[in-house]
């Protein structure tokens, strides 16, 4: 027995005893113990944000015993936040779901009955039997699939498949439509191709970083360390924030700026103004890269048709533009003058004009930063559009720390809605049902009859709620989100829909979440390391992890309840006559066979699995996951979204597509950097067949509803460092539910005073829509203005989302959740 | 091993009754959400979370945990300063008898280490009138 | 037979009044290892030895000493001292 040892066992005692009283002891003593070999460590990404940071797994005799930061990953270096530490307990809350439920009055289903426990045989043999009788009554539009940003990337390649190829519908659409779907608009009218061209290694190399709306200090908590770092050892950098409300980001702030809700669009043009008017724009960039657009204006507010904004606007829903010249644009905002800036913002004007001198130097690299504040948006494609004219006019882009950067919400709202395109509107790789020729390469790799795909946009996520209320969509699957907590309008739209007599509503989720509480079936379901995933980060960083641990008995994959549900299926029961008749070997095969066991993602043996389980693959017979992927990657290869080969990302921490030869991208569209742009070439932004980038001149408008004399306060609703979304998993955490407890109203202290009420008080926080009891806090990390107030919505016994009106960006259709005028009164 | 056994027992009865071998219609379960309430209801909101003014360090749950903090903690953390330090750094611990910083967040020079500079995104405070929502089996052996 | 390592930790609740003087006693005791003291005066001990006897009898002596409220034992682990590295199956936590 070697000394080492020894000490080891002593340590491992004295920890024992420490913990017993609640000691801490000695960081050497703590570190011997903490090499208890008996942990085997793998790693994975983390479960909640976008950031996408990596952390060491510790499982030992079947449980997950602990995580770690991994040292080894180029995206959190060993750190993690407050919520990755403790991803260890999320898995363990005691009322994890370990049987389907299903709403059921002496022995059959009812919708107003209770839940009763039932086999995964007939929980998926009553949905397939509800979605048979609607598709045969009511064809494929009405049903559909409430997906997610934290799917797995094969988890939402197999569930548009099923729905766009299978059931022959694009009713299918994630929750990242509530927060990404804004910046895809954006790219994708600016650039023509999704997602950041920059990088994190940005945050190193810029010498001013600019936080629109972002409260990273919170939401992207590594992210922002690694830019205190660089701000706090390099002292001519300087970080300028910009929010409605004074947060935790203005700690660190060289210059620090509130402006009035919705007037970030003035303040975009002000500053492209300012660069116009102070001859910083680079020409040569500009001519050579750039053209420029006018973009049809008074475009409605996303809401029902019949509702009175809607029939005000005179393009509801347009995202029309036309050619215009440089001179043109620049006579288009000249009008937002730094005075017009400033009185509508209420900045001060040498705040403002501290930042836009940042953006105007050219000796200045300038990083932007933005998520929720721009992309919940009744203008958030504008507002991203905006934002790279300024980044677009200095040629200040895809150089490092030249970066307009749009950060994610969730791990893999890249990965998996926008690269796999699980929206209503999308295919994999920037593709579109629109597009016929998109549609054919799709049933071309996917070996089906030319037709299979509709041509039509399904339900996008806030048309799906309106839809089931509206008695139009009637079989609804709603899995790996908790739309009845995290959704607009709960009381009006969402609630009604779920609870309409006409709809069958599953809900697939570890929990008993809200949106499972309004269900009429329940399916219990594997999380995070109880099943192998893949994930893509905000910087195209794709990355995997391999199953760690049994999930409870009884609850599967939304993987496997996915392919199990397709097996319930015949073509011949599903597709129509003509449509066979293009393919007729298929008419007797299941979905699953047709989908599936295509020849391709059933190609690879189980065994070529280095992991020691997966529960799928034993399920299947053959490496389900990698056969997904590697019929996925095909859609990519060669045209800009290349993926390294499946299993290179189980051996690396991740890699930054497009990947080609084996070598990651870390900025797109330049060249030297980007395999895609040639010798010579400088810059090509060839997502557009030009290769030209397009600035749009686009105006200010105002939101879909302001303060009144009676719904008198401002309310955006957000998150918190401790709680992911919905706290579904956090707040099972004891430790971060004891951390961040209750949600609470954060207000102005002359704010409460003017409405009776003080510090810790309760109040009634309400809109026409609905109302929740709260508390008051005047003086926490957040300090609003004077008529502006914030509330998280993690808290499932503060609905705060039921206050808000379902508008959203008539583009994106991505809902605003950041200003909904409110009255708070003393409960 | 006490929670371990809870934990087991539980899904034995939970598969017991998931009808997989039962013919006999299984009985409603009783399920909530973390809401507490019905959808449609408004709940009164809970007292405020309270935090002590002061407190002995809080047992860590695993290897590699960062250590709660056990008093509130208001402090600044801005460019100019950074309050946490005021009590915490190997300089002062001692004499304010507060736990030192972990050495892996120093610099060489026993300076701290900027990436490491908000304290607050891994060090939370613990409120001293909430326990949990829901109980969590947890373990870490 | 082969050499045995024990080790084992407990927790000393000693009287206020008593912790110089139990701080120094336990010092004393072959094979005791003081980690951490309390505000409220208990100590964070770890005892080794080469056989349960010794240990026990380290316990006893603990437990005699005047101050001493009570003790608790916390962990004991026994590891074969062999010439080949091998590691133990036996591992108690209470």
């Amino acid at each position: 027995m070697s000394i080492s040892r020894r000490e080891f066992l002593k340590a491992n005692a004295a920890v024992a005893a420490a913990t017993a009283v609640g000691v801490t002891l000695p960081v050497k003593i703590v570190e011997a113990a903490e090499q208890k070999d008996s942990i085997k460590w793998d790693k994975a990404p983390c479960r909640f944000c976008g950031v996408g940071c990596s952390v060491l797994v510790g499982t030992e005799n079947g449980k997950v015993v602990a995580t770690q930061g991994d040292p080894e990953s180029p995206v959190n270096k060993g750190l993690n936040c407050i919520k990755g530490y403790f991803l260890s307990k999320i898995m363990y809350g005691k009322d994890r779901l370990t049987t389907p439920l299903l709403r059921m009055t002496d022995g059959k289903y009812d919708k107003e009955g209770e839940f009763t426990p039932v086999s995964w045989d007939t929980a998926l043999d009553t949905m397939a039997d509800k979605w048979k009788h609607t598709l045969k009554t009511k064809g494929p539009t009405a049903v559909g699939m409430f997906g997610s940003g934290q799917w797995t990337i094969w988890e939402g390649y197999a569930a548009s498949k099923l729905h766009k190829a299978g059931f022959l519908t694009n009713n299918i659409d994630p929750n990242a439509r509530h927060c990404m779907a804004s910046a895809v608009g954006g790219f994708m009218r600016t650039f023509g191709i999704d997602e950041p061209m920059g990088c994190y290694d940005d945050l190193e190399a810029a010498d001013e970083f600019v936080l629109w709306g972002a409260n990273m200090a919170e939401m992207h908590p590594i992210l922002w360390a690694r830019l205190s770092d660089r701000r706090l050892s390099s002292p001519t950098s300087r970080v300028h924030v910009l929010s409605t409300y004074q947060n935790r980001s203005f700690d660190l702030a060289d210059n620090a700026m509130v402006f009035r809700p919705q007037s970030d669009l003035a303040i975009l043009n002000y500053i492209a103004n300012y660069i116009i008017q102070n001859d910083a724009v680079n020409k040569d960039f500009v001519t050579k890269h750039t053209k420029f657009a006018l973009g049809t204006t008074d475009i409605g507010y996303g809401l029902r048709p019949e509702h009175p904004l809607e029939q005000k606007a005179k393009n509801p829903g347009s995202g029309k533009s036309a050619p215009i010249s440089f001179d043109e644009y620049a006579k288009f905002v000249s009008t937002y003058t730094l005075e017009y800036a400033a009185e509508m913002s209420g900045v001060e004007p040498e705040k403002l004009e501290l930042m836009a001198k940042a953006y105007a130097d050219p000796k200045v690299k300038v990083m932007s930063l933005w998520t929720m504040g721009i992309n919940q948006h009744v203008r958030g494609v504008w507002a991203n559009n905006m934002l790279y004219n300024i980044h677009l006019l200095t040629g200040k882009i895809a150089t490092p720390g030249n970066s307009p950067f749009s950060l994610t919400g969730q791990p893999s709202a890249c990965g998996t809605a926008r690269e796999v395109g699980t929206f209503s509107h999308r295919l994999p790789a920037d593709m579109v049902v629109k597009n016929p020729k998109h549609r054919k390469i799709t049933e071309d790799l996917w070996q089906l009859p030319e037709g299979t795909i509709p041509p039509k946009p399904g339900y996008h996520a806030v048309l799906q709620t309106r839809m089931l209320k509206d008695g139009k969509l009637n079989c609804y699957w709603n899995m790996c989100t908790n739309n009845m907590q995290a959704g607009a309008n709960i009381n009006e739209e969402i609630y009604p829909g779920f609870r309409n007599p006409e709809n069958f509503i599953v809900v697939s989720d570890p929990y008993p979440t809200v949106t499972a509480m309004a269900a009429d079936l329940i399916l219990p379901t594997a999380m995070w390391v109880e099943k192998e995933g893949a994930y893509g980060n905000a910087e195209r960083r794709t990355h995997m992890w391999h199953q760690q641990v049994k999930p409870p008995e009884g609850a599967k994959s939304d993987l496997w309840q996915l392919m199990e549900f397709s097996k319930r299926f015949k073509v011949s029961e599903v597709w129509p006559a003509e449509l066979i008749a293009k393919k007729p070997e298929y008419a007797d095969k299941t979905l699953y066979e047709v989908l599936f066991a295509n020849g391709v993602v059933d190609k690879f043996p189980a065994d070529e699995c280095k992991a020691d389980l997966n529960d799928e693959s034993d399920a299947f017979g053959y490496y389900v996951q990698k056969g997904l992927f590697e019929e996925y990657a095909q859609f990519g290869r060669g045209h800009g979204h290349d993926l390294a080969d499946f299993d290179t990302y189980h051996e690396n921490r991740g890699a930054r597509w497009p990947v080609v030869n084996g070598k990651e991208t870390l900025r797109r569209f330049v060249e030297g950097s980007d395999p895609y742009v040639k010798p010579g070439e400088g810059f090509n932004f060839y997502g557009k067949p030009d290769g030209k980038a397009v600035i749009f001149a686009l105006p200010y408008e105002p939101a879909a509803e302001e303060p009144n004399e009676e719904y008198d306060i401002w309310l955006s609703t957000g998150r918190v460092l401790e709680h992911w979304h919905t706290g579904s998993m956090t707040a099972r955490v004891p430790e971060l539910y004891r951390a961040y407890p209750d949600a609470q109203i954060f207000m102005h202290p002359e704010d409460a005073k003017a409405r009776g009420v003080k510090r810790g008080d309760e109040v009634i926080v309400a809109s026409p829509r609905g109302e929740v009891k709260t508390r008051v806090e005047t003086k926490g990390r957040n300090k609003p203005p004077r008529g502006v107030a914030f509330m998280p919505f993690f808290d499932a016994r503060q609905l705060v989302n039921k206050l808000l009106l379902d508008a959203t960006d008539p583009l994106s259709k991505e809902t605003d959740f950041k200003k909904c005028p409110v009255k708070v009164t003393k409960a | 091993m006490k929670k371990l056994l809870t934990a087991a027992a539980l899904v034995m009865a939970l598969s017991a009754c998931s009808g997989q071998q039962a013919n006999t219609p299984a009985e409603p379960v009783n399920i909530n959400s973390l809401g507490q309430s019905a959808i449609t209801d408004t709940r009164p909101a809970d007292p405020a979370a309270t935090y002590p003014k002061r407190g002995k360090s809080i047992e860590r749950t695993f290897v590699h945990q960062p250590p709660m903090i056990p008093h509130k903690a208001g402090y600044p953390i801005t460019l100019k300063k950074n309050g946490c330090m005021s009590c915490h750094s190997p300089a002062k611990a001692k004499r304010m008898k507060a736990t030192q910083i972990d050495p892996s967040h120093l610099l060489a020079d026993a300076k701290l280490n900027d990436h490491y500079y908000n304290c607050t995104q891994c060090h939370t405070p613990q409120a001293e009138n909430k326990t949990e929502l829901v109980e969590n089996t947890f373990s870490n052996n | 037979m082969s050499k045995e390592f024990h080790i084992t930790s407990l927790v000393v609740h000693a009287a206020s009044k008593s912790v110089a003087d139990i701080t120094q006693r336990l010092s004393a005791l072959e094979g005791a290892e003081i980690h951490a003291v309390t505000d409220e005066g208990k100590f964070v001990v770890t005892l080794e030895g080469e056989t349960q006897r010794s240990i026990l009898d380290n316990v006893e002596a603990i437990n005699a000493f005047e101050g001493v409220i009570n003790s608790s034992l916390i962990y004991h682990q026994v590891d074969p001292i062999d010439p080949v590295e091998q590691k133990s199956e036996e591992h108690h936590e209470h």
